[in-house]
C-alpha cells in the first residue's frame, strides 16, 4: 500500500496506521482527508474523544511520559486490531507545543508489548478502579505525610483470594464499611491509613475491603529489580500469586510502580503528574 | 386620529390620551428592558450551555435564534401586547367591558400555556439527550426507543398543562395519561420483578454483613470465596478458578452455609 501523504513527508510512505495523541480539529481532519481513499485506520488517542473521531483510543491516564503514551497507544490499536504485529504505523504526538509537532515512525513487533494496556483495561479489576488507585498513589507521592515521603501498596481486584493470602496487622478500619476508592473523601483517609504499614485490599468494582493486611504470597519465582525493597517484592508476589493487580508508592524514592502476574509493568514518576 | 393625538386642543379635552401614551412608552421600555433581564439571567443559570445540542434549539438556530432569546423575546412580547391593551384601554380606544375580560384573564392564560409547551418541549429535548447519552455509554444505541417514550411522555404533560390553561375541557386526555402511566409501571414491574427482588435482597446483606469479602461460604451447590458484594449480584470463585455470579435473591431462597476458612 503506498499512499503519500503530504503532512507527514517521506515518513508518511508505505504506512499502516497512523496515530494522533490529542490533536487539535484542523490538523485530525487534514490527516483524515489526506488519507480518506485509503484503508489507513487513523487512531485517534486521548483523554476523552473531543473531535468524535471514528476509532478513538481512552488513555486512563494523562501520561507525562512520551515513550509510555505511545506504549499504550499502540498496544491499545494492536489489542484491537486495528495494527497488526509487523504494521508500520506513523506516531504524532505534542511534545512541545500544544500541537502535533513531533512525528515517530515504528514497526509494531511483539517485543516492544509491555502490558501497558492490559493492565488498565483487562486487569481483573474495573478500569476505572485500576484508574482511581492510580491517582490516590500518585496524589499520596505529591503529598506525603506531614511532608515526609509515605509508603503504600494497593492490592487492586481478586479481594477475597487476597485476603485469604494475608493476615491483619491491626483492626481493620474499613470492617462493616462500603468506602469505594474514587470516593472524595478516601485520599485522607488512605493518607492516614498508610502511616502504619500493610496493605491496603481493594475489591473489583473498588471497595475498600482491608488495610493494614501483611501479604504472605508465596515469592517462587518472582523476579524484580534489585535495590527494591520489601514492599515491592510483596507486590510482585500477591499480584504473580492471585489475579490482583498490585500498586506501589515507594517511600524510598517516591515512584509509583505496578505490578501484574508478578512483573514489573510501568514506573510513573508522581512529580510529573 | 393621529392629527387629533397631537392636537394640543384635543389633548386638553381628553387628558387620558397623555396618560395612554406615557404608559405606552414606559410599557414598551419595560418589555424591552424585561426580555434583556430575562435574557440575562437565564443566560446567567447556564441554560444556553445546557440547551447546546438539542433538537429544539437546532430547530431555533435555523431562524437565527436561540432558546433563551426565544424566551426573551416571548417575554418581551408579553409585555408589549399587554401595554397596548393597557394603553388603548386607558385612551379610551376599547370597550372598556372587554378589556378586563381579554387583558387580566386570556392573556396572562396564553402566555402562561405557550411558555408551558415550550418548557415541555425544551426539558423533553434534554431529557431525550440526557438518556441517549447515558444508553451510549452502554454502547447501546438500538434502544432509541427509550429517550423517545420520555420525550413523548412529558411533551404530552406540558400539552395538557397548556390546554388546561386556556380552560380547554382535558378531562379524556388526562384519563388516557393516567392509563398510560399505569400500563408502563405494571410492564415495568413484571419486567423487573427479579431484579428489584434481587436488589432488595442485595441491600439488606450490604447492611447487614451476613457475609464479606473474603469469606469461604456456599449459597445452594455453588461454593466458594467472596469476591465481591454487589446490590444485585454476588461473585463467588470457587478453588479451581471457576467464578460464579449468583444474584442476591438466591442467597434469600438457599440461605448461606459458611465454611471455616482454613
Amino acid at each position: 500500500m503506498s499512499v503519500n501523504s503530504t503532512v507527514f513527508g517521506e515518513l508518511g510512505d508505505d504506512i499502516d496506521g497512523v496515530l494522533l495523541f490529542s490533536p487539535n480539529q484542523d490538523r485530525y481532519e487534514e490527516i483524515r482527508d489526506s488519507y480518506a481513499d485509503s484503508d489507513i485506520p487513523i487512531v485517534v488517542v486521548g483523554l476523552e474523544n473531543k473531535l468524535d473521531a471514528e476509532i478513538f483510543v481512552e488513555l486512563p491516564l494523562n501520561f507525562k511520559n512520551y515513550k509510555e503514551t505511545i506504549q499504550f497507544g499502540l498496544e491499545a490499536t494492536m489489542k484491537q486490531e486495528f495494527i497488526n504485529e509487523g504494521n508500520t504505523i506513523v506516531c504524532g504526538t505534542k511534545l512541545f507545543d500544544d500541537e502535533i509537532d513531533t512525528i515517530t515512525r515504528i514497526r509494531a513487533r511483539d517485543e516492544l508489548h509491555t502490558g501497558l494496556y492490559d493492565l488498565f483495561m483487562n486487569s481483573r479489576a474495573d478500569p476505572n478502579v485500576i484508574r482511581d488507585v492510580f491517582d490516590v498513589a500518585i496524589d499520596l507521592g505529591n503529598k506525603g505525610q506531614k511532608g515526609k515521603p509515605i509508603g503504600a501498596l494497593f492490592a487492586v481486584g481478586n479481594a477475597g483470594t487476597v485476603m485469604n493470602k494475608s493476615k491483619p496487622l491491626s483492626y481493620n478500619p474499613f470492617e462493616k464499611s462500603h468506602v469505594h476508592v474514587g470516593d472524595k473523601i478516601v485520599n485522607i483517609m488512605l493518607k492516614e491509613f498508610s502511616k502504619l504499614d500493610g496493605a491496603f485490599i481493594i475489591s473489583d468494582a473498588g471497595k475498600i475491603v482491608s488495610a493494614y493486611r501483611y501479604l504472605e504470597p508465596s515469592a517462587d519465582g518472582v523476579d524484580i529489580p534489585k535495590g527494591l525493597g520489601a514492599r515491592h517484592m510483596a507486590a510482585a508476589g500477591i499480584s504473580k500469586s492471585t489475579h490482583s493487580t498490585a500498586i506501589v508508592l515507594s517511600e524510598s524514592d517516591g515512584m509509583v510502580r505496578a505490578f501484574k502476574d508478578g512483573d514489573l509493568i510501568v514506573e510513573l514518576n508522581p512529580e510529573e503528574y | 386620529m393621529t392629527r387629533h393625538i397631537f392636537n394640543i386642543e384635543y389633548i386638553q379635552a381628553n387628558p387620558e390620551v397623555l396618560l395612554g401614551s406615557g404608559i405606552f412608552i414606559l410599557g414598551i421600555a419595560m418589555g424591552y428592558l424585561f426580555g434583556k433581564f430575562v435574557y440575562r439571567s437565564l443566560t446567567a443559570l447556564g441554560i444556553s450551555d445546557t440547551m447546546d445540542g438539542t433538537e429544539f434549539e437546532r430547530g431555533l438556530t435555523r431562524v437565527n435564534l436561540s432558546t433563551v432569546s426565544l424566551f426573551s423575546h416571548l417575554s418581551s412580547g408579553f409585555v408589549y401586547v399587554l401595554t397596548v391593551f393597557l394603553a388603548g384601554n386607558i385612551a379610551g380606544f376599547f370597550d372598556q367591558s372587554l378589556f378586563w375580560d381579554t387583558t387580566i384573564t386570556f392573556l396572562p392564560q396564553i402566555f402562561t400555556a405557550v411558555i408551558a409547551l415550550l418548557i415541555g418541549v425544551v426539558v423533553a429535548d434534554k431529557l431525550a439527550i440526557l438518556i441517549q447519552d447515558r444508553l451510549q455509554k452502554f454502547k447501546l444505541p438500538r434502544l432509541i426507543i427509550l429517550p423517545n417514550i420520555a420525550k413523548y411522555t412529558v411533551i404530552y404533560v406540558a400539552l395538557l398543562v397548556a390546554l388546561g390553561q386556556i380552560g380547554v375541557e382535558t378531562t379524556a386526555l388526562v384519563v388516557l395519561l393516567v392509563v398510560y402511566v399505569f400500563g408502563l409501571i405494571i410492564f415495568t414491574a413484571i419486567a423487573t420483578r427479579r431484579l428489584l427482588s434481587a436488589g432488595a435482597a442485595g441491600l439488606y446483606i450490604l447492611l447487614l454483613d451476613p457475609y464479606g469479602i473474603g469469606d469461604s461460604i456456599a449459597i445452594g451447590d455453588k461454593e466458594g470465596i467472596v469476591q465481591e458484594i454487589e446490590v444485585l449480584f454476588t461473585y463467588l470463585e470457587c478453588d479451581d478458578g471457576t467464578e460464579y455470579i449468583i444474584p442476591n435473591d438466591k442467597v434469600f431462597e438457599y440461605g448461606i452455609d459458611r465454611t471455616p476458612s482454613n
